[in-house]
């Protein structure tokens, strides 16, 4: 039964979440969509959702855990859908070499060919990226995906391998 | 040296805030939304049951009668079907509670019955009614003239071929990707 009081909880607990993690979920959309027009759209899905959720948070989990699968599954979602309409090919982490950044690359140049890399990624790599790059451990990842520790292990090694290259090897010394 | 975590985290991007208020707007005009879609599904129906029944009620012998009502029959099947599997839902609740791997697994399988049973619900309860109502033509048609009742047929027959052969093509797809999910997973 919906209440007063559980309508008034939900609502606050959505302003907490998109004020600590709007952010992210701002970045989590453009790990998902290319297109600024098409991720506004993306965007408002995941927080309708992530609003529509909260009422039946119940602390089983951190909020931040909760916010980043909703907004994580409502993308997916969305992913999906797009797919049927227009069908592309996704490639996985072990599929990669290295990220091809040039060494004179500048920031904004790099943030492009990491997004597009991303985009370019199965949900479940795309998943255990953008996890990690926001900053998350591996046992964050674990609870979020519902993947095995192993396999998040395996999988943030592979990103570490694919990433530490270019960013740290190859661009010495930049900003 | 650039952090990639760092690089990312600290990227410029567009946050949309909405007050709850602007929610609960989009959240009504979401469900108007999918109320003016069933409302037109309901109309194509009763567009389709409309001309099935018009016929049904034009013609005079039992035959041809009972394969048009054979035919609205399936109409009024078929668009419960849509509206039942098929349609654009908003997430569901428990979204938060779920993890990735088993929403994503979820959605994956939940597109591809619906694609893979085409032919039960969407196909197959035309069927009867076609047959039916083709093989009374053809009964009642003059021999010479049959060849035009022959090309209608076998054009109905690639009309449900191709959808068929699409939508299991489809689900072949969808049916890799959650092969290729659960072997990532260990599951096979």
């Amino acid at each position: 039964m919906v209440t007063t009081s559980n309508v008034r909880g939900q609502d606050d607990l959505y302003e907490q979440a998109a004020s600590e993690f709007g952010a992210a979920v701002a970045r989590l959309a453009r790990g998902y969509e290319a297109d600024p027009d098409k991720r506004r759209d993306l965007l408002q899905e995941i927080h309708l959702s992530l609003w529509r959720s909260l009422e039946g948070f119940n602390g089983s989990c951190s909020l931040r855990t909760w916010v980043y699968r909703v907004a994580h599954n409502a993308a997916n979602s969305y992913v999906i859908r797009q797919r049927r309409a227009r069908p592309q090919t996704m490639i996985g982490l072990d599929e990669i070499d290295a990220l091809p950044i040039e060494p004179e690359t500048d920031r904004k140049m790099a943030l492009n060919q990491l997004t597009g890399l991303i985009q370019r990624l199965k949900p479940l790599d795309r998943q255990v990226i953008l996890a990690w790059l926001d900053g998350m451990d591996a046992a964050e990842i674990g609870e979020l995906t519902g993947l095995s520790s192993g396999n998040v292990a395996t999988k943030v090694h592979r990103i570490k391998s694919i990433l530490a290259r270019d960013f740290q090897g190859g661009r010495n010394g930049r900003p | 040296m650039e952090d990639p975590r760092n690089l990312w985290q600290t990227q410029e991007v567009e946050e949309m805030k909405f007050s709850v208020e602007e929610l609960r707007a989009k959240a009504a005009k979401f469900q108007r939304r999918i109320s003016w879609r069933n409302l037109r599904e309901y109309l194509a129906a009763l567009i389709v049951i409309a001309l099935f029944g018009w016929n049904c009620w034009k013609e005079t012998l039992l035959l041809p009668r009972i394969a048009f009502l054979m035919l609205i029959a399936a109409s009024i099947y078929y668009m419960w079907h849509l509206h039942r599997w098929g349609s654009a839902r908003p997430l569901p609740a428990d979204a938060g509670s779920t993890s990735c791997v088993s929403f994503y697994r979820h959605e994956l399988e939940r597109q591809r019955d619906l694609v893979r049973n085409v032919w039960r619900w969407a196909l197959l309860p035309l069927v009867p009614g076609l047959v039916l109502l083709d093989a009374y033509f053809i009964a009642n048609t003059q021999p010479s003239a049959r060849w035009h009742l022959v090309g209608a047929i076998l054009f109905e027959a690639a009309a449900f071929i191709g959808v068929l052969w699409l939508n299991l093509r489809s689900a072949r797809c969808l049916n890799r990707r959650i092969a290729e999910l659960d072997r990532e997973l260990g599951r096979v």
